[in-house]
């Protein structure tokens, strides 16, 4: 696509005509019009008077990059307003681009290398878990970051500052998937989502399409194993106690919620207990907010690290890996002075 | 007002963080006149100095005519490593023909493959040096802090 169509395309979206876009940026319509059929070139001023009418970055303008998303799978609150949907889908569509062309850049266009596991049910899926984590060496523990953890399997995470009506959600490029979550979001959910959409990369269900219900077990069952969560809460249990639901969430990073389906799930407690808890889980406002247990946020951190090291080893222009990583030039040149400590997690996360 | 009026120099943004760091942002302007392309406008260089703050104290802010972004355009599409910004200050300086003042690696190959003008800042602290503009002590200092904040160049 040459830029006179970018402009076109962008236009359109803005509902503007050749015109009034003219008006704006302070050339004649015609003058627009002969832009978008490349018979003329805008001069700079006009350009960047262009980039801003059409809320258009300057290098997305100049360069086409072949990333063609798919529909994205959300998870979202049900009033996301479809406006809100097409901002996002933006933003994501201008992350991936630029992940896109880091990933060129330091030559990281790697296969995704996934297992398929086939399940039909519940207990396949426990299994399914179980298997994907001894394969990826994860042993019984807690699993130290669900975003590093997809990222160094060549899984995308995408963090985006987005409404607070959206959580996250999947999406493929070129059979690539990419997972997009909130800046801000609590960092249980984020762990469990992205847990939820690798069990929609790795498990093959008969119908074709693993069941949301069947997704979610297997996002519990991954981040505690069966084991691992009769280990810690016994094979029966006739009470949990919140406090102790609280430290399990701040030890496997599981939302409380989430402890309290997997002890459904496991018959550790009765289906009467359970009820007690969804009861109380809606009396506490848990659905909108737990106690945050002081989890460490997750931040994808892969495209920086691809980008700073294509800086450091002269492969690309400080200004390029600024305008990859939407940083200032002085933060790169700074080789990311402060950037390491701004990830620190800070109390109460 | 610029002292020494005979230089004409286009100089990247990394150029001008470097000097603000090293405290010759003042001292620069007396070598002559100092060029950027107005597409470098769409970025701060710095929080603290900004690109007004600069076209105050002398920075012309040049604009590209059509054929200029034609070229712009030519080689940004067939030169990912190097931003567009990058890209024009190279075509202003060769527009101008007056030398393109940047440390950045790949813009400095890809000036050399179009036989640009180009200075490094260790040669931009000698031309000042030359000019007396700073004297010797100055330029080892402006070196020393390029070292402290680990921005000296590959």
């Amino acid at each position: 696509m040459e830029i006179g169509s970018r402009l076109r395309v962008a236009r359109k979206q803005k509902r503007l005509s050749v015109r009034k876009l003219g008006e704006i940026v302070g050339v004649s319509g015609v003058a627009v019009s002969k832009y978008e059929r490349d018979l003329d070139m805008p001069s700079s001023g006009v350009l960047m008077r262009l980039c801003q009418a059409l809320d258009l970055s300057l290098e997305r303008l100049f360069r086409s990059t072949a990333v063609i998303l798919s529909e994205p799978a959300y998870r979202k609150r049900s009033d996301l307003a479809v406006k809100e949907c097409k901002a996002i889908m933006k933003a994501v569509q201008d992350k991936a681009e630029r992940y896109s062309e880091a990933e060129e850049l330091a030559q990281r266009h790697e296969k995704l290398k996934l297992p398929i596991l086939s399940v039909s049910d519940a207990a396949d899926v426990e299994d399914a878990a179980k298997r994907l984590r001894s394969d990826w060496h994860l042993g019984h523990d807690a699993i130290p970051s669900m975003v590093a953890l997809l990222e160094d399997h060549e899984i995308q995470v995408i963090e985006l500052a987005a409404h607070d009506h959206f959580d996250a959600c999947a999406l493929e490029s070129d059979g690539r998937p990419f997972v997009v979550v909130r800046t801000g979001a609590p960092v249980d959910r984020v762990r469990f989502t992205l847990a939820h959409e690798l069990a929609h990369l790795v498990l093959q269900h008969p119908s074709g399409k693993v069941p949301e219900g069947l997704a979610n077990r297997f996002s519990g069952a991954f981040l505690v194993p069966a084991d691992t969560a009769v280990h810690e809460l016994g094979e029966h249990r006739d009470h949990l106690s919140k406090v102790e639901l609280q430290l399990l969430k701040a030890k496997y990073g599981l939302s409380m919620s989430g402890w309290i389906h997997r002890a459904a799930d496991l018959k550790i407690i009765s289906a009467a207990e359970n009820v007690h808890w969804q009861k109380l889980r809606n009396l506490e406002g848990w659905r909108t907010e737990e106690p945050s247990c002081g989890l460490t946020p997750e931040t994808p951190q892969r495209m920086e690290r691809m980008v700073m090291r294509a800086y450091a080893e002269g492969e690309v222009t400080g200004t390029r890996a600024a305008e990859l990583l939407d940083w200032s030039l002085e933060k790169v040149l700074g080789n990311g002075e402060g950037y390491a400590d701004s990830l620190v997690a800070e109390p109460g996360h | 007002m610029p002292i020494h009026s005979s230089l004409s120099l286009v100089i990247d943004s990394n150029i001008w963080i470097h000097l603000y760091y090293c405290r010759l942002v003042d001292a620069v302007f007396k070598l002559g006149s100092l060029h950027v392309p107005n597409l470098m406008l769409i970025r701060e260089p710095l929080t603290e100095l900004s690109w007004k703050d600069l076209q105050d104290m002398g920075v012309i802010l040049d604009e590209l005519p059509s054929d200029s972004m034609r070229i712009v355009l030519q080689i940004a599409e067939t030169r990912r490593d190097v931003s567009v910004c990058d890209v024009a200050c190279l075509v202003l300086s060769e527009q101008l023909h007056v030398p393109l003042v940047t440390n950045d690696k790949d813009l400095r190959k890809l000036g050399m493959n179009r036989h640009a003008l180009l200075h490094d800042f260790d040669a931009l602290l000698d031309l000042m040096v030359t000019a007396d503009i700073i004297d010797d002590s100055v330029c080892a200092a402006a070196i020393q802090t390029l070292v402290e904040h680990n921005m000296r160049p590959h």
